[in-house]
């Protein structure tokens, strides 16, 4: 046990290193661009500020005249204390604020989608294989891969447009309704799930067949092998012999895509959050891209990698914790 | 009455190209307490019809004829809830290899927990746990172990392991496919001198499969050596330590090297086993046959019994 634990903060020293990369590019990489969040900022109000209030501007970005190593340092200073400077075009909410929000939203869009997709899928997969050529396993796997085919948007707008726009079944934008104020309040956390209901849809169905073949094709492998005979030769209950040896092993390689798409649930689903104008990250990537905002680029950018390693982390905890030969 | 009885079993695979015979009539019995030994080249269908039999075989197996009796009971026209309490309770196996016949995922503690529990559900916790760690003891193995997963045991910790397990619930007939195969041969050694006081102790059939014809001859009641899915020769153990009669019999008996007595080279039998797409017509032994005959090409050789329950299929010498 205590060989597990060295092992997860051997990988924790890891996670860490390359976080401190990605943070040191994130510093980086906007300084060598030509430009700065300030000038962008005076080129908006069309050259109707004075200097003083550039050189304010900078200030507030972090970009002074200071040698880059001291730039450096205050930076990492302020991340630390959780600042990431001032959004360009939500001035003057701060990064942090906006990214917060941001995540929030997306956790719970993409997060369910994602969760819901995972065991829906690896459950039908498994029945699949448990009943090799059975109706479910002749009927759903090419249906769910013909969807799973569909281009994305493609889908999600005919969605949007077909039970949104025609039948007026489910809204078409935002994530919660308008009146409502977010808090602990019925109104709000009910508006809240009706709005997620149809993207959530969408997704599920892009990413469902992926999870069950993964999930039968791993399956059926194991269920030829030697302990499961033996375990039914044993005279052990089916249901403990699909569950306890079948399922239980064969969910083992899905978990590492369970974390890997975990992590890219915190960067938000880009395509789902813009069809539906959802407020999610990646619907304020997009905003911070095309309002060139760098410091929320940067926060966002920033977000997500950390977001990704966690993700990393979580599933070395979880492999340790669900299969004992990666113990020592 | 035998305890196990075994009728013209035969079993097909279903490959794409089409049936092919693995099993082709082979009958048997096992009477309660004897050991009944299966020997033949891989591929002579001695694992196949011990599964069979046990019904444990899945596609592409099928079984396509014959009778199985346990004990009087029609053993093919068992249901599934039937089979699964006749499995384990009156006959268990252990399989060739004991590496891949536990699950990673799961301690020592937890297949045994699981195997009584799903017999003996009324007993309590701690009761199979006690039972866990006799049955451990019972095979030599430190009841420490429980806690153990595979990995951390050795080939032979596993394989005593797996025979405990098989013997976790007292069955009558105990079906031991290969099982020291993987193992080295001080390791096979102690396993089996351990099986074999357990076998005089607790009074279980064995039916034993093997390619190590020498293995056999020192501790099986009877024996049966099968080519290509017949059964050629079935007898007590005493004919075959004289040499046998049938002349694939004599030929894998020329094959064991003998440690006393006169040095002698030992021969082998040339050529190799038929493929089972397309088996020889007649006997299937007869293009690596030293004896055949003009009639051994054309016509199949039934079992015929020859000398003290000694039955061999050959025309030759029957």
């Amino acid at each position: 046990m205590n060989r597990s634990i060295e092992y997860l903060l051997r990988r924790l020293g890891f996670y860490a290193l390359a976080a401190w990369v990605a943070i040191t590019l994130n510093f980086l990489i906007p300084r060598m661009m030509p430009g700065d969040p300030a000038q962008i900022m005076f080129a908006r109000f069309k050259g109707e500020m004075s200097p003083s209030a550039i050189a304010a501007l900078r200030e507030t970005f972090g970009i002074t005249d200071a040698p880059i190593w001291q730039q450096y340092f205050t930076y990492l200073r302020h991340l630390l204390s959780g600042d990431m400077g001032v959004s360009v075009s939500n001035f003057p909410e701060p990064v942090v604020s906006v990214i917060a929000t941001g995540l929030s939203w997306s956790i719970f869009l993409a997060g369910s989608a994602l969760i819901i997709s995972f065991i829906l899928g690896t459950s039908l997969g498994a029945l699949a294989a448990w009943r090799r050529g059975g109706l479910l396993d002749s009927i759903a796997p090419p249906l769910l891969a013909l969807l799973g085919a569909f281009p994305y948007f493609w889908m999600a707008m005919l969605a949007l447009f077909i039970f949104g726009f025609g039948l007026g079944w489910f809204p078409l934008w935002h994530a919660y309704p308008e009146g409502t104020s977010p808090g602990l309040n019925l109104p709000f956390i009910l508006g809240a799930f009706y709005h997620a209901a149809l993207p959530a849809a969408t997704m599920i169905i892009a990413s469902l067949g992926g999870w069950m073949l993964a999930m039968r094709n791993t399956m059926v492998g194991i269920l030829g092998s030697d302990y499961i005979t033996y375990a039914r030769a044993r005279g052990l209950a089916p249901r403990r012999v699909l569950i306890r040896y079948a399922a239980r092993n064969a969910l083992l390689p899905n978990i590492t895509g369970f974390g890997m798409a975990l992590g890219f649930v915190l960067g938000g689903a880009l395509l789902t959050e813009i069809i539906f104008s959802y407020p999610g990250q990646g619907y304020l990537l997009i905003q911070a891209v095309r309002a060139q905002d760098y410091p929320l680029m940067q926060g966002l950018f920033l977000t997500i990698t950390l977001a990704v390693l966690g993700a990393n982390w979580l599933v070395d905890i979880v492999t340790l914790m669900l299969d004992p030969r990666t113990r020592r | 009455m035998s305890l196990l009885q075994v009728e013209n079993l035969m079993v097909d695979y279903l490959t794409p190209d089409g049936a092919l015979r693995a099993v082709d009539g082979v009958s048997f019995e096992l009477k309660r307490g004897e050991i009944l030994g299966l020997v033949g080249e891989s591929g002579s269908g001695k694992s196949t019809a011990a599964m069979a039999a046990m019904r444990i075989l899945g596609p592409p197996a099928l079984i396509t004829g014959g009778e199985v009796l346990f004990d009087g009971r029609d053993v093919l026209r068992m249901s599934a809830e039937q089979l699964r309490r006749w499995h384990w309770r009156e006959i268990s196996i252990v399989m060739q290899s004991a590496l891949n016949a536990l699950n990673p995922v799961l301690t020592m503690q937890e297949h045994f927990l699981d195997t009584i529990a799903a017999h003996r559900p009324e007993l309590s916790n701690a009761e199979m746990l006690t039972r866990a760690a006799e049955l451990l003891k019972m095979v030599d193995i430190d009841p420490r172990h429980l806690n153990s997963y595979p990995h951390e045991l050795s080939g032979g910790m596993r394989q005593r392991v797996v025979i405990a397990l098989a013997l976790t619930l007292n069955p009558p007939l105990l079906i031991m496919d290969e099982p020291t195969t993987a193992l080295d041969v001080v390791v096979e050694r102690e396993i089996l001198k351990r099986v074999l006081q357990l076998q005089k102790e607790m009074g279980f059939a064995i039916l034993f499969i093997t390619h190590d014809l020498s293995l056999l001859l020192e501790f099986a009641t009877r024996l049966g050596v099968l080519y290509a899915g017949r059964l050629v020769a079935i007898g007590p153990t005493e004919i075959f330590r004289q040499g046998g009669i049938h002349p694939y019999t004599q030929g894998l008996l020329q094959a064991v090297p003998q440690l006393r007595g006169k040095r002698e080279a030992f021969k082998s039998i040339p050529g190799s086993p038929p493929s089972l797409k397309k088996p020889p017509n007649g006997c299937r032994f007869h293009p690596r046959c030293p004896l055949v005959e003009e009639r051994c090409r054309k016509e199949q050789p039934v079992l015929k019994h020859v000398q003290h329950g000694h039955q061999v299929a050959c025309h030759v010498r029957t």
